[in-house]
């Protein structure tokens, strides 16, 4: 089971780099998965998208369509491209403790 | 100049790859792609992927196999092989295919007629490992000497091969570099097929041995056991997604967009594949448009397995394929429906319609048909308003393997087209000679390690050519440009092929489904359905 | 000339034709398998069809009874078993040797069944007529077999996409007709060979009074080896194809009892797989697996 660690702390990832658990998530576990995203500065706009993918996922159990979080949030997809570089799918949700989205999506 | 890969490289015993792909020996050159890349076609793999992962045949790899820690281990795993190969040569094991199976086993003559039938063989620079018989004349040198047991004669009649660890490991990643597209038993001229041996190959490793790719089975037909859906969507979330997309609809088109749920006797009961409701939501948005329009008594299912038409089972385990498929075909019997209505998504079109025909008893055998059949009766019944000139930017069409060279719905779809959209052109070549987009047999959704760029360097190189040249008279960036692609499969992979080639800056090409184009081009929805900006 | 030959040819066709019984028998046994898909039903195939399309273009397909044995598909059939049609359009380099090839094989069986015709009418005046055509037969078949057997030896051994999966074994069999149609000829060609119905008749009729060149009776006993040889090998690919290719992808709907029945029996087999997901167990059917849910089951495990 590959490792990621931060500081002193230490998370199980998949191989992609997703927490194993996503239960442990809170606000701290967020802003250490964000440097493996480059992203050092956690701004207001990061965490809206994030607190977003989270909310739901907590009542779901699922990641919500993108075209949800762009109509939700108020970014357009290419901004949250600006915030997230690899993506809602690889990055937000990376940070928001969420599995990695599966099936054809 | 290369040294020519033979059939016993496979046993070597070095965790060399076999074979290395860089860029200039690609075919077509990354020129004729707008490209100027170089070297490496590959990123490389990680140190550490090569430390602990089987990853010996061509610098990707896609299912992260953990290298044995001793020989015995290896001894065990290769036992393990050994006896899936002899059961899959067996009726009680393999009844379900045995009958191909032996008959490409015995009868091939090795004339290699399908090689220049391959896309993947040709775009790789024809590399030896990706002919479509090399990794069949693997299996059969290893049928012949295992399984029939054959001595001396045999060996010198068939050709001898040394089975061991290496030689497994490299059969299990090389039994998924092939898209199961069947472009080389169509050419066949004795009906060989090895297209087929690729899905028989990964039936040993998963049947027998639990090595799978785990988008395919953990976080596929598992979670889809599980849960419903390979999304990881619960019917509470696919209900929520799609009120959103009922909403968003409604909007867009200035129409009242309802989806009905679970309407027991129904007309028609139409299944998605569910990425399409994630990732894709013009596509149900647009059934619904037009279902609504067409005065159509349909419904949505939200049972197990009843939102979700896929079925990755079909690629690698004749196991999950069934119990995916008899669950998909107990909700509609449930539900009392008339008929099902496959959404755009070739292998469930292939899963629903052909292949679970014959272990469906007459009361799940319920009517069931291609939604771009239910597209055509509905653009041509007149019901709708249509007004091609809405759709009035080049456009071609992708032709879905398991939808047009294996079930051969070839026409209706262009029907549409002819019928809404002036400047269709269609892909050279097209219909059933169509080159597959390089995702097919479960590849679009396979994305460990460098994986990705394996699909859009090698696997879906031919696609992207063919639709570069389709465009070829509105090329660059001024003018858009449709890919129609009625099928998940094919958008989720020439999704990640624009990406990867940086297609939409450069080109101005988006892809999309059928279903788009005809709310698109309907009088009574607002104009500029069809949204250029999103991707 | 002794008896060795005539026994020879009859053992020969006897084996084949026994081979060729138990490799129908092999293929019939073997159990009904799911559909595959429509693919390649091989008179979609040909130019003829305009268009391709099948069944499924219909919404209400179910309801039709579909699929007639037309004569475009029949037509399209004959053309690829006699003129190799399928070979011809994908792969002509390969054609212009195994078209000769085959043809050969398939006048040396024309010439050979016309013999045995002559044999049986040779009382009548058209017993002279048969002899003729199944001389001309055998001669060109002899000329072509040698012809294609040689160039697709020739084409094994030097091109490069065949040379790597070509085994000892394709050369021994293409090596085993060139030789035979070789030495029947060049002993045919020598002023010792007796008249060509004079020698079938004493060859089929088992009589001694001929004395044939030895080189001719070398050929005869490999090409009779051949002939019983084939069956036992991919040479034998005429046999499936017709099994696999052209019958099993007809229409389910006119055997669908026996397909029930078929269907019955392989659900009613046990699996004997040993990955966990499968929970076979060895005592679980194909129809307990299939509505089984491996879910449940690694729970309750758990």
């Amino acid at each position: 089971m590959p490792e990621f660690k931060v500081g002193e702390h230490t998370y199980d990832v998949d191989e992609d780099g997703f927490l194993t658990n996503p239960d442990i998530w809170n606000r701290d576990v967020a802003k250490d998965l964000a440097t493996t995203e480059q992203i050092t500065d956690m701004t207001d706009n990061h965490w809206k998208v994030v607190q977003y993918l989270r909310d739901y996922y907590v009542q779901f159990g699922v990641a919500p369509m993108v075209r949800k979080v762009c109509k939700d949030t108020g970014f357009k997809l290419n901004e949250i491209y600006d915030l997230f570089p690899s993506g809602p799918a690889n990055g937000a949700c990376k940070i928001a403790g969420l599995p990695k989205p599966t099936g054809c999506v | 100049m290369k040294d020519v890969i033979r059939v016993s490289d496979m046993s070597r015993r070095n965790s060399d790859s076999l074979c290395t792909l860089d860029e200039p020996d690609l075919k077509p050159s990354p020129s004729s792609l707008g490209s100027v890349k170089e070297g490496p076609a590959l990123t490389p793999l990680k140190p550490e992927v090569i430390q602990c992962c089987e990853c010996s045949l061509d610098g990707t790899c896609a299912l992260n196999i953990a290298r044995p820690k001793s020989r015995e281990e290896e001894d065990r795993l290769v036992a393990s092989f050994l006896s899936g190969l002899e059961k899959l040569f067996t009726r009680e094991n393999n009844w379900t295919f045995l009958r191909f199976l032996v008959y490409t086993m015995e009868n091939c003559t090795r004339c290699q007629s399908c090689s220049d039938a391959c896309h993947i063989y040709e775009a790789s620079g024809r590399q030896e490992i990706y002919r479509p018989t090399y990794r069949t004349e693997v299996l059969r040198r290893l049928y012949f000497k295992y399984v029939k047991h054959g001595g001396l004669l045999s060996a010198w009649q068939h050709g001898d091969i040394e089975l061991n660890w290496p030689l497994v490991a490299r059969l299990a990643e090389l039994s998924y570099r092939c898209n199961l597209c069947r472009r080389c038993a169509q050419v066949c001229p004795i009906g060989a097929d090895n297209g087929l041996l690729a899905h028989e190959l990964r039936k040993i490793f998963s049947q027998e041995m639990g090595i799978h790719p785990k988008e395919l089975h953990d976080k596929g037909t598992m979670l889809q056991l599980k849960v419903g859906s390979t999304t990881g969507m619960p019917a509470a979330a696919v209900k929520d997604n799609v009120e959103f997309i009922d909403e968003d609809m409604s909007e867009r088109t200035g129409l009242e967009v309802h989806t009905p749920w679970d309407v027991e006797g129904a007309d028609v009961l139409l299944i998605h594949n569910a990425g399409e409701i994630l990732a894709w939501p013009e596509n149900p948005g647009a059934y619904a448009v037009v279902l609504n329009a067409a005065g159509i008594r349909w419904t949505l299912s939200s049972e197990l397995a009843g939102y979700d038409a896929v079925n990755y089972g079909l690629w690698y385990d004749d196991a999950q394929f069934t119990r995916v498929a008899l669950k998909q075909l107990e909700v509609a019997r449930k539900l009392k429906v008339k008929k099902i209505v496959i959404g755009e998504c070739g292998h469930a079109h292939k899963s629903l319609l052909v292949n679970v025909n014959r272990i469906a008893d007459d009361e799940l055998n319920i009517p069931r048909f291609s939604s771009i059949d239910l597209l055509r009766d509905i653009v041509f019944s007149g019901k709708l308003k249509l007004d091609p000139s809405r759709n009035n930017f080049p456009i071609t069409l992708q032709d879905p393997c398991a939808i047009v060279r294996l079930m051969r719905i070839i026409e209706p779809q262009r029907e549409i087209l002819h019928a809404i959209a002036p400047r269709f052109r269609e892909m050279t070549p097209h219909g059933v000679d169509n080159y597959c987009c390089g995702g097919g047999g479960g590849l679009a959704i396979l994305n460990a390690n460098n994986f990705g760029d394996w699909r859009s360097e090698v696997a879906g190189r031919k696609k992207l050519d063919q639709i570069l040249n389709a465009f070829s008279d509105s090329l660059g960036s001024s003018i858009p440009k449709y890919v129609c692609a009625p099928c998940s499969n094919c958008k989720g992979q020439i999704r990640d092929l624009f990406s990867y080639w940086n297609i939409w800056e450069r080109n101005r090409i988006l892809y999309g489904g059928l279903a788009e184009l005809v709310v698109n081009a309907m009088a009574e929805v607002k104009p500029g359905f069809l949204d250029w900006e999103w991707r | 000339m002794t008896l060795l030959l005539p026994i020879a040819i009859y053992v020969g066709l006897g084996v084949s034709l026994l081979g060729c019984l138990l490799r129908i028998f092999q293929y019939a046994r073997t159990p009904v398998p799911l559909v595959w898909d429509l693919l390649p039903a091989s008179g979609e195939e040909t130019d003829h069809a305009e268009h391709r399309g099948s069944y499924f273009e219909e919404t209400n397909w179910s309801k039709h009874p579909h699929h007639e044995h037309s004569f475009c598909e029949i037509s399209a059939m004959l053309q690829d078993i006699f003129l190799l049609h399928g070979l011809w359009r994908i792969n002509r380099p390969l054609w212009q040797w195994s078209f000769p090839f085959h043809a050969g094989l398939y006048l040396l069986l024309a010439g050979g069944s016309l013999s045995g015709l002559g044999v049986l009418f040779h009382p009548y005046a058209i017993a002279a007529v048969i002899f003729l055509l199944a001389r001309i037969c055998a001669w060109a078949g002899l000329w072509l077999t040698l012809f294609g057997s040689i160039g697709l030896a020739w084409r094994r051994i030097t091109d490069a996409n065949l040379r790597p999966y070509t085994v000892p074994g394709d050369l021994i069999n293409l090596g085993g007709f060139a030789l035979a149609c070789l030495l029947i000829l060049a002993g045919s060609l020598s002023r010792t060979m007796p008249p060509f119905q004079e020698t079938v008749f004493a060859l089929l009729t088992f009589q001694k009074i001929l004395q044939l060149p030895v080189l001719t009776q070398v050929g005869i006993v490999i090409g009779s080896a051949m002939a019983g040889y084939i069956p036992f090998t991919q040479m034998a690919h005429f046999i499936a194809k017709y099994i696999t290719y052209f019958l099993e992808r007809r229409e389910d709907a006119a055997m669908k009892a026996t397909i029930q029945a078929e269907m019955a029996r392989n659900l009613a087999y046990h699996p004997t797989w040993s990955a966990s997901h499968i929970a076979a167990e060895g005592n679980k059917s194909w129809a307990e697996i299939a509505i089984s849910n491996p879910i449940s089951a690694e729970r309750i495990s758990k």
